[in-house]
This record gives C-alpha cells, structure tokens and sequence, in this order.
C-alpha cells in the first residue's frame, strides 16, 4: 500500500471545491460547535485551577471547623477563632507554619481628613502569609511587612488610586477616620483564581490594640487559619491531634452544655470546588456546562456525520470506480478520513480564532476572568487538541466506514443503492431534541427568576434608599442625620439597622423560654422606624416605641420562630440570651434572605451592637430620584462632613443576588439559540441533498399532475415528523432536569405547560424554514429541466 | 485463462429469487477476442462483473489464470484484479474530481508503484492513446472518445492479462466508436486478451468468438474463422 499524503491532501481539496455548500457548512456548524465547547473548556479549566498557583498549594490546609451538639454536626465553618493556628504551630509537630486571615471588611481609607475611598475587602493578616502563599510582593519586605501593629499593605490598584504615582512606602493612611497606619508594602492583587481575595491587608498584631475584640478561645469566629504542613505529612496525622488540643483548650469548658467543635485539614486547592458555601451549586454549574459542551459538539458532529453520509449516494460511483482498479477497503478509509480531518482542521482553525474573539464576552457573560489569549498556555492547547482529535475521528470515521464498505459492482452500475435513512434519522431527532430541551431549560430558569423578582417579599423593596454607615463618625451621628433627614419633603421615613434584608441575616444562640439548649436563631437590630418605613406587618403585639429601658429589651420574632417553638400565643414569653427578653410581638413572615432559602426563625431586637447601626434605610417618595438624591447628599455631607457619600437602592441589590441565574439564563439562552442554528443548518443541507437525488422523482410526478403545495407537503411531510418525535423525547426529559433545578429553589414557580410548546414550535419553525425554501425551489421549478437531469 | 463450470448467480430480493445466470459453461483461452451478445436482462454485465472478480458466483466453479477464485474473499479478488485486470465502461467512468493523468495513474498508485515509474508509465501509455495534450484536464472537459481513450489508458496501464469492456462504444459516435475498437483490436493483436459485452454486431465483428446468452444460459457460440482488421 502506497501511504503517499499528497493524492489525499489534493483530492481532499479537490472534492471540497466541487461541494462548496457542504463543506460552508459542515465547516460553520464544527467551528462554531468547537468554539462554544472551547469557551465552556476554557470556563471549567478556570474553575479547576483555584489556588494552584500557590507555590507551596500542595501541602497548604484550610483548617475548617464543625460544631456539634450532643455528637449532631450543627455548622461547618473554616471562621473560628484567633487561638487556633498558634496552638496547632506549637503542639503539632507537622505543622510547618500557620497564617490568619480574618473575614474581609468595609472601612474608609484616607490620606486626608477630606478625601476617602471606601474599601471592602481589608483583612488582618499574620505576617507569615507572604511566607505560607505565593502573593506577589512588589515593594516592601516580605518578611516584615505585616508584622509590626498598624502597618498596612495595599495592592497595587488601591494604592494608585491612593497616592497617584508617588511611593506609597512609609506614608500614612487612616481607616474608618480612626488609627493611623503606615503603608509598609505594595501587592499585586490576588489572581482572578485565588479564593483568597484582599484590597488591603493589615497586620494581625493590629487586632490585640484594638478595644473590644474578644481573642481567645471563646472570642469572635472571624478568622480563617491556614497552616503549611511539613513535606510528606498526611493531613490526617495532624487531625488525629486535634481532639486532645480542643477538649484542653475549649471543648472540656463547653462539654457542660454538650457543645464541642472539632476542626478539620481542608486541602487548599479542593477549597473552592468542594468546600465553600457555593461550591455545591457550582460544582453543579460545571456540570450543566460540561453537559451542554458536549450537547452542542454532539449536534455539530452529527451534522459532520449526517452531511457526510448523505455524499454517500453522489459519491458511490466514485467509491466503485476506486475499488474496481483496485482500492483496498483502507485507501478508502483514509482518504474518506483525510477528508474530514481537513474540514475539521479548518473548522478548529476557526474556533480558535472565535475563541479568541468571544472569550472577553464570555468571560462578562459568566462573571470570570477569560482575557483574551487566556487559552494560550501548553495544558490549555492539548487539551483542545485532544478534543478536535476526538471530534474529527468520531465524526470522520463512521463515514468512511460507510462509503468504503459500499458495494463497487452495485454502485457501478448505475442504480443509486439504496441507503439506510434510518441512522441518520435518529440524529436529526436527537439534534433537535436537545435543541428543544436547551429552549425548555431558557424559558424554565427565565420564568423562575421572573417568580422571585414579583415574589410579595413580605415587605415593600421599591423606593427604598439605604446608606451603609461605615466607620465610627457615622455610626455616631446616626441620630442628627436622622432628624435633618425627616425633614425633606421627599422622604417618607427614615430607620436604621444593622443588617437589611436582601442576603440573610447573621445568627447567634438563644435559650427561648422552658428550652435547656441553645437554638441558632436569625437576628437583626432595629430601631422603632424599621417595621413602618419597610411596611412590613405586625401578626400579634406591638412594635418598638423606644418609651421604656425595659421596652427597648423586648424582642419581636417572626411567625416561624412562633411556629417552631409551638407558641400560640408567644406575647410575655421570654428569650434568654444575656439575661431575659420578654416577646412583645410576632411580625408577619417577611423574606430576609434570598428566595434560595426558606424563611427562618428570626428575632428582631431594638438594640444595636455598642449602640451602633451599620444602615440606614430610606423611604422616599416616588417620582424625582435624582433631586432626593441630591437633597439627602447635601445632608450627609452637613451632618458627617468626614464620611464620603454612599447608598444603593435595595430592589437592585435584591436583584443583584439573582446574578448567577440572570447568568446562567443568558449563557444556557445562547447554547440553545447555537443549538437550533447548527442543527437547523444540517437540515438545510440535508434537505438540499434530498431533494437533489428527488430530482427526477420531483419532474415526473410534477409531470402526472402535482400540484406545488402537493410537492412541498411531500418533502416536508417527513421532517415535521422528526420534529415530532424530537418534542417527545425533549419533553420528559427537560421536564425531569428543570424540576431538579427548581428544587434550589424554597419558592419555585411551576414548570409553565407552555414553554414545551414554544420550544417544540420553534423547533418546528427552524426545521421548517431549513425544508420549505429547498422545498418550494424544486416544486417550482420546470419539469422538463428536471427530467433532462437523467 | 477462464474456465467457468456450471457457473450460477441469483440475486434475492425482497424474498423473491431471480436467476441471472444458469449453469454457465465457458472458456476463454489467453490471447482470444470475446464478445458476448445477447439482449438487455440475460446476464451479459452479471457474467462480465463475475469474470472481472467484481462479484462471486451463487454457484459453481470459476478458475482464473489457473485459480479456483470463486470462493475468494473481497480482499483476495481485489489483489487478483488490480495485478491481472483492467476495466473499459460504457460510461467511462472517470472520477471527476482527477485530472486525466491522476485518472490514469491511479491504478498504479493502489499497486504501490512508485512516483517516478508512475510518471513514466502513464506518460508513455498516454502517448500511446494520444491524450498526452489532455493530460491536465478535468473529464468533463473532454470529448466521448478522448473520455473514452483515457478510460482505456487506465485500463492497460498496469499491463493486465485480461481487459474487460462493458459496452464499450455504447455512449460514442459511430466514429468515435470505430476507433476505440481498433484500439481495443490493436491490444489484442499484442496479446492482451479481450472480453467485451456488446449489442452492436458491427462491433462484434472485431471479435475471434461470441458467447450469446439468453435468459441466464449460454444459447450459442459462434466461431469465427478470423477477426475483421
């Protein structure tokens, strides 16, 4: 066998030329397929890499934290306290070294008194983190940075919009318009894939100067510790070690009241996909996406593999020619593979440079961080080039095997064989199923988001202003702004809070009336104006008046808590948590958090942490935003002329917490609209192709009489009825996936009849659009030249 | 060179059997000139594609070249056709997506001749057929019988023992016609054997012999004392 490559190459070429429309669209629909699945690639390689980069990632821990109450896991929380990292360094010998992070908060930084910049990710760090993870440095010591008290370090973006062009280095910056601290390093910001996010750090030391933090073993969980164990050390040979640690360090203390918290070694780099709070529903993200990448390759190679096997009946006699001088059954393959591989190979040209195109889109899309040329690293391009291998060989293979097998005497002589439509049949049906069930799952995941934007959230969201009080100034003045707030004319009314509800509340232990354990209830701070300006309703009792100190004690709790705790009537029953709390009133059922969760047990208290509320919400009237706005500015910057300016209306807040499906919507919208267009466009040549070889057929019975309608309902006739069977398999199977999805949701909508319908339709649509046109051209078209085809 | 005893070939079809060739019984010596006649349906191009090894026999028994081929396997027909047989068509039969040259080489190319052999092989036998001016163009840019004189060209250019020709003047002008058949008479004249199906006596005439089948059988055999120049 001669295995020259240049006979393939030119008859490949050759071949392609004569069949232009075919190979457009064979090439457009891989192309396009390709780049969809290399974006989507792209999209779970970005995921797959968090907190890889770290140097040391191998051997770096999350150390995780799971309380108990009488032996049942009650959380699960790597935020703990600061005690920790410092006993494991000194009685575990594995471990190397440890570092703390404290969760990240809000705070002004200022070089002046006039200007701020409000900041949201600051942690107190130990200086060990340079050591432990690989941020990157770029002015100051590593070493020394974070050690001293007050020494801040910020990240090269925050400290250009600080100081301009000047070195940051040993200048001063205030926070909150409070300590002073000295700028000790600059930082490269963490990595787009880095869990660990940050626009400042400041020094852990910091934390013990500071006044009303509690540090020890019973202090405040805000601290994630991460610990470096030494090289070659199982991580649970260090989780064998903390029982003893914890019952001495805490655990004996709490056994009283049955409580105990065991930590456990999280390795750093399964943190973001296993064991963070969203990883469950990103996992599953991944998952969808994976699926559709192969849905929509699928449907690209079936039009490859359709479109190919239709040439079967154009190109026989060439395969026949072939084998009587001679061609052996593998000359045939290969050349018949030569061919889609050369198709292919443009087709993944293509991709790649749509994927280059797209990947800055994409990554908006999909909230990530795709630059462009982003896919250009060695793993990125094997992996690619793994996937167009296996692509061109699954779609090119089948048919070679099928034209190479065909019968050389009976193609020789004359008689078109008689192919099998059935194969290629089944793949129509599946093309446009899943185009069906990617149409249902738009339609499903828009009306559910749809449900929760008209969702009655038990309080009214609408014209609702809220300004953080952020730092000491503000918290402070919260009563004068209150007052000279009142007075606008376009305000309703004016309360504060510590929390407003749109992502959930924070919680803490209660002992309610006759309960001997403690019960992790929601809680939120407000003052007497919150029930009224958030219109939210009272069940039961009275609200807040402010009259009494005994008043101010009182608690009000939410339908649900009455309900759990079986209270008919909870008014005079008390809940103890630092001394006892008499229930004043029950407040009807209102949404807090997102409509992901149920509604939980709440309580309401009219006293704020050190007398300080963290917002103040609005209530303005609708109609002029823009002249409120201005009015309500010039009277913060009156009352607290050192605290800059911010708000945010609540219902995009509450809009912006649906983010991930709003995304999810638009990236599963495209893939169907992708979908339908690829598989619509292997009908189209399907279609062509048939009516090419009915040609004759078309003439002869145009000739006995048909009408046009007759011809197009004939050629027509047989698709729609694809389409049909395609809704029949897309439906159930749709209907199962979406229901799985909704169950994420506490409060779904139903799945709408209707959207099976839309999708079969524009299904229908597509398919028809793609038949009617080749259909209507050979009906119309003269007979005598049909016949003189022969 | 071919020996065929009670040669049989039915073709079953949506279960309804239909013989194309009963009880077949011919020989055709090396350096002979065969025409077989007969009218459309009587097992003319089944007979031809059995001889050719295109297709195996129902039953009986077929030796080639001294072989009991009629059991071979597709692989082993293959092997035996590329080195000993060459084919001419009523319809030519070029692919249209080759120049006449790639056309021509082709056969040598599934041989595994190498490149530089095949080029002065095919030249030579382009010559030969005077199609060497046509040598890069496309089939449909040629006239019935240069198509035909190319088809030829790829006939002979692996130097068969048998060609095989399935109408062969069927689809050219009587002028045309004329002088593919002196081609065909010339090869003959060099030793090539010839079997060739046809429904023109005139072209029968250049033939030694000629097997007429009716219905499956072999009615006659008529021997001619010489072949027309």
């Amino acid at each position: 066998m001669n295995w020259q490559i240049g006979p393939f190459v030119r008859t490949a070429v050759r071949s392609l030329r004569n069949r232009t429309g075919y190979a457009v669209t064979n090439v457009a629909g891989l192309s396009v397929g390709l780049a969809i699945a290399f974006l989507i690639v792209l999209y779970i390689q970005f995921e797959l890499s968090y907190d890889g980069f770290h140097a040391k990632a191998d051997r770096l821990y999350r150390v995780s934290v799971q309380s108990k109450e009488r032996g049942a896991v009650t959380g699960d929380n790597p935020e703990f306290t600061p005690p920790l990292g410092p006993a494991m360094k000194a009685e575990f010998p594995e471990v190397e070294n440890y570092a703390r992070l404290s969760t990240l908060r809000p705070a002004y930084v200022s070089r002046t008194s006039v200007e701020a910049l409000k900041v949201e990710g600051i942690a107190f760090v130990d200086s060990t983190l340079f050591d432990l993870f690989s941020f990157s440095l770029a002015r100051g010591d590593a070493r020394t940075a974070l050690a001293r008290p007050f020494s801040i370090v910020l990240t090269r973006d925050l400290a250009g919009r600080l100081f301009g062009g000047s070195d940051p280095v040993g200048q001063v910056v205030k926070l909150d318009n409070e300590n002073p601290y000295t700028v000790t390093g600059v930082v490269d910001p963490p990595p787009a894939n880095s869990q660990i996010q940050f626009e400042a750090l400041v020094s852990f030391s910091t934390l013990y100067r500071l006044p009303d933090l509690f540090l020890d073993w019973n202090g405040g969980n805000q601290y994630i510790t991460y610990v470096l164990l030494a090289e070659h050390t199982q991580p649970e040979a260090v989780e064998r070690r903390f029982p003893d640690l914890m019952w001495k360090s805490i655990n004996k203390q709490l056994s009283g009241i049955g409580v105990s918290y065991e930590p456990y070694l999280q390795p750093l780099k399964e943190v973001h996909l296993r064991y963070n709070a969203d990883s469950a529903s990103l996992r599953g993200d991944l998952y969808i996406f994976g699926a559709i990448a192969l849905l929509i390759l699928f449907i690209a190679c079936v039009n490859f593999v359709n479109l190919a096997v239709a040439q079967a009946v154009p190109r026989s006699r060439e395969v026949g020619i072939r084998k009587v001088l001679g061609a052996g059954r593998w000359s045939l393959i290969a050349q018949f593979l030569g061919e889609s591989f050369l198709l292919s190979g443009i087709a993944v040209a293509l991709a790649l440079l749509l994927l280059e195109l797209l990947s800055g889109a994409f990554g908006e899309l999909t909230g990530r961080d795709l630059s462009p040329g982003s896919w250009l690293t060695v793993p990125m391009l094997g992996t690619l080039f793994g996937i167009s291998l296996v692509v061109s060989l699954s779609s090119g293979l089948y048919p070679a095997l099928y034209l190479s097998s065909m019968d050389a005497v009976r193609t020789l002589k004359g008689g078109t064989a008689s192919f099998k439509r059935t194969s290629r049949n089944i793949l129509v049906v599946l093309q446009f199923a899943i185009s069906i069930g990617l149409v249902i799952g738009t339609i499903v995941i828009g009306r559910q988001l749809e449900f929760v934007r008209s969702k009655d959230l038990g309080f009214d969201r609408s014209n609702l202003l809220v300004l953080p009080l952020v730092g000491g100034e503000a918290q402070g003045r919260y009563g004068p702004l209150k007052s000279a707030l009142a007075q606008l004319p376009g305000v309703v009314s004016v309360c504060a809070s510590s929390d407003v509800p749109h992502d959930g509340f924070t919680s803490n232990g209660y002992f309610p009336q006759g309960s001997l354990s403690p019960m992790m209830i929601h809680v939120v701070d407000a003052d007497e104006a919150f029930l009224s300006t958030y219109a939210i309703a009272m069940s039961q009792g009275r609200s807040f008046t402010g009259a009494s100190a005994a008043e101010k004690d009182g608690y009000l709790i939410n339908e649900t808590l009455a309900r759990e705790l079986h209270w008919k009537d909870p008014v005079g029953k008390t809940i103890r948590r630092n001394g006892d709390h008499v229930v004043i009133g029950v407040v009807k059922d209102f949404h807090y958090a997102t409509l992901h969760d149920k509604i939980e047990p709440l309580i309401i208290t009219n006293r704020a942490w050190l007398d300080r509320f963290q917002d103040v919400s609005i209530r303005v009237r609708a109609g002029d935003m823009r002249a409120q706005l201005g009015a309500i500015r010039e009277v913060w910057a009156r009352v607290m002329p050192s605290s800059p300016f911010n708000y945010f209306f609540l219902d995009e807040t509450f809009d912006r917490a649906y983010r991930r499906e709003e995304q999810f919507r638009s990236m599963l919208g495209w893939a169907s609209l992708v979908a339908i267009l690829i598989a619509s466009m292997g009908l189209l040549s399907l279609v062509t192709l048939s009516v090419r070889q009915r040609t004759k057929e078309i003439g002869i019975r145009k000739v006995l009489g048909a009408s046009v309608a007759g011809i197009i309902g004939m050629l027509s006739r047989e698709y729609v009825g694809l389409i049909m069977l395609a809704n029949l398999f897309a439906w159930p199977v749709a209907a199962y996936v979406m229901n799985a999805w909704l169950e994420n949701f506490a409060y779904r909508t139903t799945l709408p009849w209707w959207a099976f319908l839309v999708a079969g339709a524009a299904a229908l649509v597509a398919a028809l659009a793609a038949v009617g046109v080749q259909s209507f051209r050979a009906a119309t078209s003269n007979p005598v030249e049909a016949l003189r085809y022969e | 060179m071919i020996k065929t005893k009670n040669l049989k070939r039915t073709y079953v079809t949506d279960e309804v059997e239909t013989t194309a060739l009963n009880n077949v019984n011919i020989e055709i010596n090396e350096g002979e000139f065969i025409a077989i006649m007969g009218p459309s349906g009587c097992g003319k191009s089944t007979l031809l594609n059995i001889l050719g090894l295109l297709d195996n026999p129902s039953g009986g028994e077929y030796v080639f070249a001294g072989q009991e081929v009629s059991k071979h396997s597709e692989r082993q027909r293959a092997s035996l056709r590329k080195a000993n047989i060459g084919f001419v068509f009523q319809s030519f039969n070029l692919i249209d997506e080759l120049t006449v040259y790639e056309n021509v080489e082709l056969p040598l190319f599934y041989l595994g001749v190498s490149s530089s052999d095949r080029e002065k092989r095919v030249t030579a036998v382009l010559e030969q057929m005077q199609v060497m001016h046509r040598k890069g163009h496309f089939p449909q840019q040629l006239s019935g019988g240069q198509q035909q004189r190319v088809a030829v060209a790829r006939a002979i250019i692996a130097g068969p023992k048998l060609i095989l020709a399935d109408e062969p003047t069927g689809n050219l002008d009587s002028a045309h016609g004329t002088e593919v058949m002196k081609i065909l008479s010339d090869l003959n004249e060099a030793g090539t054997t010839i079997v060739m199906v046809t429904h023109s006596a005139h072209d029968a005439e250049y033939s030694h012999r000629i097997i007429n089948l009716f219905d499956g059988h072999v009615v006659t055999e008529n021997i001619k004392e010489q072949a027309r120049l």
